[in-house]
Parts: structure tokens; C-alpha cells; sequence
């Protein structure tokens, strides 16, 4: 997600760990430039690597013990609450260990498109907006049979035979029908069931090998049981014979412990189905109970490919068309649907639940952000900004007196919207160009900053030395007064607009008249506020003439000038009470305020906009 | 319709058109090119802009029989709002018994629509950013701190839980906002999901 021109990326110190160094150049097809400078330590804001380091600002977090910026691959993250986004229910951890990490309630998405799926009264069909999920309908609720719609593309679940008889407990009621609407037992029910059978089984009343003369199997016969099925089968299956093996004789001896590591082994088995979470029957003792056999039946788990099987699949692919058939996406959705060919295979996907997380430091395990648990709020107990931490940069043409109209350069939302007299999307190329950059302070200390950036940005073309831009920054030290109280900042928005009144006629003077009065100077701060300086930025762009050689060049970062600019801040502020001195001391007045000296240095990117590419 | 650029001239109209703007006593900005109908029943807090080619269907409110409820609001409005050029606010409706009834869309505070939206939401909260051409399905719930991204496509009655980031046809949760949402504007700034102060205030004419 490109933001709007002109841009500020951050870095977070923690890549310097993973070197950019190792050679000058990004692109390995360029052998390494012969420019004079040091550049061991530059970050190549053009390298495929440096797009998982850089961050806007307000993603960035700060941890007060490191004194450091922290960043996504520095943070840890805990979940706090599970949540369903659709009806915004919070489960309980317990509930999701146990029933999975999607709505048991009565969230859907489509099958086909992903959007959300409403339930829908039969006899209110003809009502093309009737909803019965939305609180506002309680009043005239429809009455059943009910069915869910997909108010985007139009699916239905009638098309797949699923038709409910309550209008709500959707994801059970949809656990118990088959598409086409055969109706079968839940989960439990049938676990229930099979050991039933097989207790029968392993007493002797019915012949192993044979399948019992249950209305069920007759069942079975016409309908191949599904995945669930076969694995409820299986795992029931292996939960009596751990059953057996553990209730019956401890035979084994000598055998016995060496087929322990064998893979049919109850042993195994039982670690292995542990693994995936089921509870198993008592901890077994020391000794060492005879090998299992293994399942043999479809009722143990078992399925038996047929011939027929993929024949049938091809012959129907080939009757319903390319349409008929499910995309990757669709079967990737929902392990319901791997196996779905056919669209009319697909099941409603339950939607998948959300959390809500805290973040820590990952070197001191401090935590950095810990909103508050409830789905509904939206506040923190604890959020450490960086922004309140690390001085902001803001970068602007100052060549564009236009630019500065609105009052609200700099601001994302009305940036899009300017007409700027020089267009950041199509910056001429060689011709030098004037750029104020405006740092701003959150701290309460002020700020000793230095900036620093290599003379010539890296290429935007391998083996184009052309296509680098020459970088001066005029004033690269300077001071940034401390950050002030609410108030302040308020009564400091007049003054922001005669500075900018005056950033304007000064500019327009630049313009019209090379000898103005304002010109930028080597040295000099453009411009100070109480918390902000700015100093000027002189850009020669590069020129752009090859078109986008690879694809690595292309999309939207072609022809994209980007300033790395690295900013080492230093300052000094009081410790916090308590630290180091005791109340005592301090109440003799024997110690002064603690002073103590901080530094912070990290790398940015300045997007500044697109170079237009010569013919 | 031919609305030729106009997500472009939103800033620049105050400017180019003399007077464009209307200013209420409570600080409302209605643009006189907008096109609103049923002025009663609509609802603004104070602060709000409504720009050029913005409409407004307060007209559409709940019919007759169920006037029980004491207010006929139908579309109301918090403060700091932004409705930029050529959205339409269309009231949801639902055909119950062979009549059509309408259902009031609520605004929050500091929410920005971007142009060319096309919005039958029942509740919109505060900090929403809405980028330009999007589509707000009816009975949608947007909540608190979400962005939605150009041209997204959110369907009917979807429920988009706070703090997320959406977008697509039809619309999915693409991310979660940063935890600075909204928080990195210094004075004088707008950024989005923040406050919208120095925008509505930037708005003259
Ligand atoms: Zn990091
Ligand atoms: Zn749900
Ligand atoms: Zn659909
Ligand atoms: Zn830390």
C-alpha cells in the first residue's frame, strides 16, 4: 500500500542486524559503483529487502526501557480476546482450544465469493432485502424455513439442498445436514454410536469382519461416508483399541517393549494422538500391552479407492462445465471444502474468529501495547507510540507556493487532492528542486539532530549511474526546541499559519526573483518553530531514459525518487523520581535532578515522487 | 451522470466559486451545489462539511404507519464529518408486507467519505476513513477506527468490527489499522482516522 506523495518511512534499527552491507549495490547485476564515500553503512532504500523494514511512522512502537524503536520483528504478540467480527461474540479460550478458531454461532461467508451470508426466511423470499439477522428486524421476525444468502452474489444454500428449521444455532443445525439435505447425526451423537458398536464388536456379538445389520450401515451403503466421518472413525477406532490394549492383559515381556517404538505400537499411538489435542483414556503403566492391529473397515476409517471414482468426477466435470468447478480460493477457504470439484460441494464457510493482542519487547519483555480486552472499546491501558518518542518528518516542495494553499500540506488525507504547480507524480528530471523538510519534537527536552544523507541515491536502473539523484541537505545539524503542553500546541496553530503565509511569500519571491530576500542558505535553519525546525533539501533528480528493465523494477515503485536520510537525535532529560536516588537523599536536597544523556539513531526514507522518465 | 474530476476539486472549489460554502450557526459547511432533500429530517452536529454534488436523500424516512418513534431522522451526523464531492446518502430500506420501510443511517465524528461514495449504511462510528468510490451496502455496520480502502465493495449487512482494514469486491478484511491510527497529526495537521478539525476548518468559502 503506497502512501501519497511526498512520503516518510521509518526503519527500525533492529535490520541493521541483517546486514544491507555487504555490497554497494542492491542489484547484483551492477558491479559495485566507484564512488568515493563510505558507503558501508548506507541503507539502500531501492534493495527488495529494505521493504520489510521500513514503516509509516504510526506503526512503529517505542520501548521505554530499551530506549530503542520497536517494529513488528521486534515485538512479541499475545492474544488477549478471540472474536468473531461478524456478530463481534467473544470467545473464551477454552471454547476455542475445544470447538476451533471460527463462529459456532450463526456466521457464514459464501462459498463462492467470501462475502457475508445473511439468513433468510422462506416465506419473506419474495423480500429480496429481508435480513433476519439485523438486531432491527426482531420486531417482524420471518418464520421457517430459513435459508442463507449470499447478498452479494446471490448463492443460496437451496442451491446445495441446506434449508434450516430455526432461525438462529445456524452452525449446528448445519452440522447435522448433508448437502443435498440428508440429515445425519452430529459428531457426538455418532461418536457415541460407533462405541457402542464396537464394544458389541469386541465381545463377540457381531463377527469382526463383517459389518453389522444396522439400519446405519444400510445408510452408509448409499451415501461414502466424508472426511469427518472417516476420521471420527478412526480416532474412535484407535481410542478402543489404546481401550483394549490398556484394560486387557499386560502381556508383552521383551517383545512387547521393543514394538513400543514400532509405529502401530499403543505407545505411539497414543503420543501421536495426544499431539493432535484428543484426551485419551487412563495413563497407561509401565508395562507394556501387545501391539494393535490396524483399522480395516470404513467403519474403522478406512477408505478404499474405487475404480469408478475419479472417472465419475471427470464425467461430471465435463457435463457442468468449467463454471461448476471451485477455484483454489474457494477450496483453500474451509477444510470442509479441500476436496469440493464442484461448486455443489461447497459448504457456507463458518467465519473465521479475530483477536485482539498485546504487543511485548522482544529483548526486555516489557509491554509495549495492551488495549483493553473488550471487543467494543477501542482504548489502550498501555500504547507507546513512537511518534511520541522519535521526531517526526514532514517533507514538502518548496519550490510550489500552490502546494502550501490549504493549509494542510502535509496531511495525507487532503495531499491526493492538491494541485501542486510542481507534480510529485511527474518530477522533472535534472532540474534541481527545493524541498523543506520540517521535523518536529514530541518530546518535553529539546533535541540536538543531525542528519546525514549519501550525496547520490541509489540507482533506479542497474548500470544507469544516471538514473542517481544528488542530494544536499543545507543545514544538516540543528537544534528542535522541546514539545510543550495541550495548550501550547493549540496557540501554536496561529502561529503556524503566518509561518506559512510567510513560507509562501518567500517562495513566491524565490520564484519570480532569483536574488529574493529568503534564499536558502548553506548552514542556516529555513524556518524554527517552538517544537518543529525546517531545513532545506536540494535535490538534483536523475535522469530515467531505459524503460522498466524487470519486473523487479516495475509496478509502483518504477521511477520513485526515495531519499535514505539517516537522523541521529540527541538529548538530554531528567530521570523519573525513584530512579537512583532514594526519598531520603532526595529529601535532604542533597541531590540535584538527575540529568542523563540519551541518543537514538536510525535510518528513514523520503518518497519524494516520481521521476518523469525521458523518451 | 458525468461528474468529471470531481474528487480534484474539493479543495480548490472554496477557492475558484465565490462563497461556495453555507455556514450554519453551529459551524456546518454545506456546500450550495449539494443536492439535499428532506432538510428536516436530516441531523448535523456542528462542524460538518457537505461538499459540492453531495446527495442527501433525507426524503426517505419510515413510512407513515410506523411513525410511532418520536424523531423522523433519517440521516444524522457527527461532528468533524466530511462528506466529500458527488457521495450519495441513501437511507436503507425493506419491503415488509408489499411496503417499503426506511431505516435512519447514523454518522459518528471525524469520519471522512471520500468522493463518488455511494453509502446506505445503518451506522457509521467515529474515525472511519472511507477512500473515494466505495459502496456501503445496505443495513452495513462500520465501527469504530476502520479504513476502507478505494472501491471497496462492502456487501449487505456486513458487520466491520473496529480497527480493521478493508477493502475488495466485495469487501474483506485486508488488516488491522496501527495501533497510532489516527494519533500522528501534530497542530495544524489532518491525518487519517484522526481528527478532522484542521480539514473542516481549512474548508472556507
Ligand atoms: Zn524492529
Ligand atoms: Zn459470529
Ligand atoms: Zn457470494
Ligand atoms: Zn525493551
Amino acid at each position: 500500500m503506497a502512501l501519497p506523495f511526498p512520503y516518510t518511512y521509518f526503519a527500525c534499527p533492529c535490520t541493521e542486524t541483517t546486514s544491507f552491507s555487504s555490497t554497494t549495490d542492491p542489484y547484483s547485476t551492477e558491479p559495485a559503483g566507484g564512488a568515493a564515500e563510505d558507503e558501508e553503512s548506507t541503507f539502500h532504500s531501492q534493495s527488495p529487502r529494505a521493504n520489510y523494514a521500513l514503516y509509516p511512522l504510526e506503526h512503529l512502537l517505542y520501548c521505554e526501557d530499551c530506549h530503542q524503536i520497536r517494529c513488528p520483528r521486534c515485538w512479541v504478540e499475545e492474544i488477549m480476546t478471540w472474536y468473531c467480527p461478524s456478530c463481534l461474540f467473544e470467545y473464551a479460550n477454552s471454547m476455542v482450544k475445544s470447538d476451533g478458531n471460527r463462529c459456532t454461532r450463526s456466521c457464514f461467508n459464501c462459498p463462492l465469493c467470501m462475502s457475508n451470508l445473511s439468513i433468510v426466511g422462506q416465506n419473506e423470499e419474495t423480500d429480496k432485502a429481508q435480513e433476519g439477522s439485523h438486531p432491527l428486524d426482531k420486531g417482524q421476525q420471518a418464520t421457517g424455513p430459513y435459508f442463507l444468502h449470499c447478498p452479494y452474489c446471490s448463492w443460496s444454500s437451496v442451491e446445495i439442498g441446506i434449508q434450516f428449521d430455526k432461525g438462529k444455532e445456524i452452525y449446528d443445525q448445519l452440522q447435522r445436514i448433508k448437502n443435498g439435505g440428508r440429515v445425519v447425526m452430529s459428531q457426538k451423537d455418532k461418536e457415541r454410536e460407533q462405541l457402542k458398536l464396537r464394544r458389541q464388536v469386541s465381545r463377540g456379538s457381531i463377527s469382526q469382519f463383517e459389518e453389522p445389520e444396522t439400519p446405519k450401515a444400510t445408510e452408509k451403503e448409499s451415501y461414502p461416508p466424508d472426511d469427518r466421518d472417516l476420521f471420527a472413525n478412526l480416532n474412535a477406532f484407535y481410542k478402543s483399541q489404546i481401550l483394549e490394549s490398556t484394560g486387557g492383559s499386560a502381556l508383552g515381556g521383551a517383545f512387547g517393549a521393543l514394538s513400543d517404538y514400532g509405529i502401530s505400537s499403543p505407545g505411539t499411538l497414543s503420543r501421536i494422538m495426544s499431539m493432535y489435542g484428543s484426551n485419551l483414556g487412563p495413563k497407561r503403566g509401565k508395562d507394556k500391552p501387545a501391539p494393535m492391529r490396524e483399522a480395516q473397515s470404513e467403519m474403522e476409517g478406512v477408505r478404499l479407492t474405487k475404480d469408478n471414482d475419479e472417472e465419475k468426477i471427470v464425467e461430471s466435470m465435463q457435463q457442468m462445465g468449467w463454471d461448476a468447478t471451485t477455484s483454489q480460493e474457494q477450496r483453500r477457504e474451509h477444510p470442509d471444502n479441500m476436496d469440493a470439484t464442484l461448486v455443489s460441494d461447497l459448504r457456507p464457510v463458518p467465519t473465521l474468529l479475530r483477536t485482539k493482542r498485546s504487543k511485548r519487547c522482544r529483548t526486555c519483555r516489557h509491554i509495549l501495547v495492551r488495549p483493553e480486552p473488550k471487543v467494543a472499546s477501542t482504548r489502550y491501558k498501555i500504547r507507546l507510540l513512537a511518534l511520541n518518542y522519535i521526531p517526526s518528518l514532514r517533507l514538502r516542495p518548496l519550490t510550489a507556493p500552490a502546494a502550501l494553499g490549504t493549509g494542510t500540506p502535509t496531511s495525507s488525507v487532503t495531499a491526493s487532492s492538491i494541485a501542486s504547480s510542481v507534480s510529485l507524480d511527474a518530477i522533472p528530471p535534472a532540474r534541481s528542486l527545493s524541498l523543506l523538510l520540517t521535523v518536529h519534537n514530541p518530546l518535553f527536552d529539546p533535541i540536538k539532530v543531525t542528519l546525514a544523507t549519501p550525496s547520490l541515491t541509489p540507482p533506479l536502473r542497474p548500470n544507469a549511474p544516471a538514473s542517481r539523484s544528488r542530494v544536499t541537505i543545507l543545514c544538516p545539524q540543528f537544534e528542535v526546541g522541546a514539545s510543550g503542553d495541550v495548550w501550547d500546541e493549540a496557540l501554536d496553530v496561529g502561529a503556524k499559519e503566518s509561518r506559512e503565509k510567510s513560507i509562501k511569500d518567500a517562495a513566491a519571491a524565490l520564484e519570480s526573483n532569483a536574488s529574493g530576500q529568503k534564499q536558502a542558505e548553506a548552514g542556516k535553519v529555513w524556518e524554527r518553530g517552538r517544537n518543529w525546525t525546517s531545513v532545506v533539501l536540494e535535490v538534483l533528480p536523475g535522469v530515467v531514459n531505459s524503460p522498466v528493465p524487470t519486473a523487479r523494477f516495475a509496478g509502483e515503485d518504477a521511477n520513485v525518487l526515495e531519499i535514505p536520510l539517516y537522523v541521529r537525535i540527541e538529548y538530554e532529560t531528567e530521570t523519573g523520581p525513584g530512579e537512583g536516588a532514594s526519598a531520603v537523599e532526595r529529601a535532604a536536597g542533597g541531590i540535584k535532578e538527575r540529568k542523563e544523556q540519551r541518543e537514538l539513531e536510525y535510518w528513514c526514507v523520503l518518497g519524494v515522487g516520481r521521476i518523469a522518465q525521458t523518451a | 451522470m458525468s461528474r468529471p474530476s470531481a474528487g480534484n476539486r474539493k479543495s480548490t472549489a472554496g477557492r475558484s466559486i465565490k462563497g461556495e460554502y453555507i455556514e450554519t450557526d453551529t459551524g456546518n459547511k454545506v456546500s450550495r451545489r449539494a443536492k439535499i432533500e428532506g432538510t428536516p429530517n436530516i441531523m448535523l452536529a456542528g462542524r460538518t462539511v457537505i461538499m459540492a454534488d453531495v446527495h442527501l436523500r433525507g426524503d426517505l424516512h419510515r413510512t407513515a404507519d410506523s411513525a410511532t418513534s418520536s424523531s423522523n431522522t433519517t440521516i444524522s451526523m457527527g461532528k468533524y464529518t466530511v462528506i466529500a464531492t458527488g457521495c450519495t446518502i441513501h437511507p436503507p430500506s425493506r419491503l415488509s408486507r408489499g411496503i417499503m420501510h426506511f431505516y435512519p443511517v447514523k454518522i459518528g465524528d471525524h469520519v471522512y467519505i471520500g468522493p463518488e461514495c455511494h453509502v446506505s449504511s445503518i451506522s457509521i462510528a467515529s474515525h472511519v476513513h472511507i477512500g473515494p468510490r466505495c459502496v456501503l451496502g445496505p443495513f452495513s455496520i462500520v465501527k469504530e477506527n476502520v479504513r476502507i480502502l478505494d472501491g471497496a465493495v462492502v456487501p449487505q449487512g456486513m458487520v466491520i468490527p473496529p480497527g480493521v482494514v478493508v477493502g475488495g469486491s466485495p469487501a474483506r478484511v485486508v488488516g488491522e489499522v496501527p495501533e497510532g491510527w489516527g494519533a500522528s497529526g501534530r497542530a495544524g495537521e489532518t491525518v487519517e482516522g484522526g481528527e478532522l478539525r484542521e480539514l473542516v476548518r481549512s474548508i472556507r468559502g
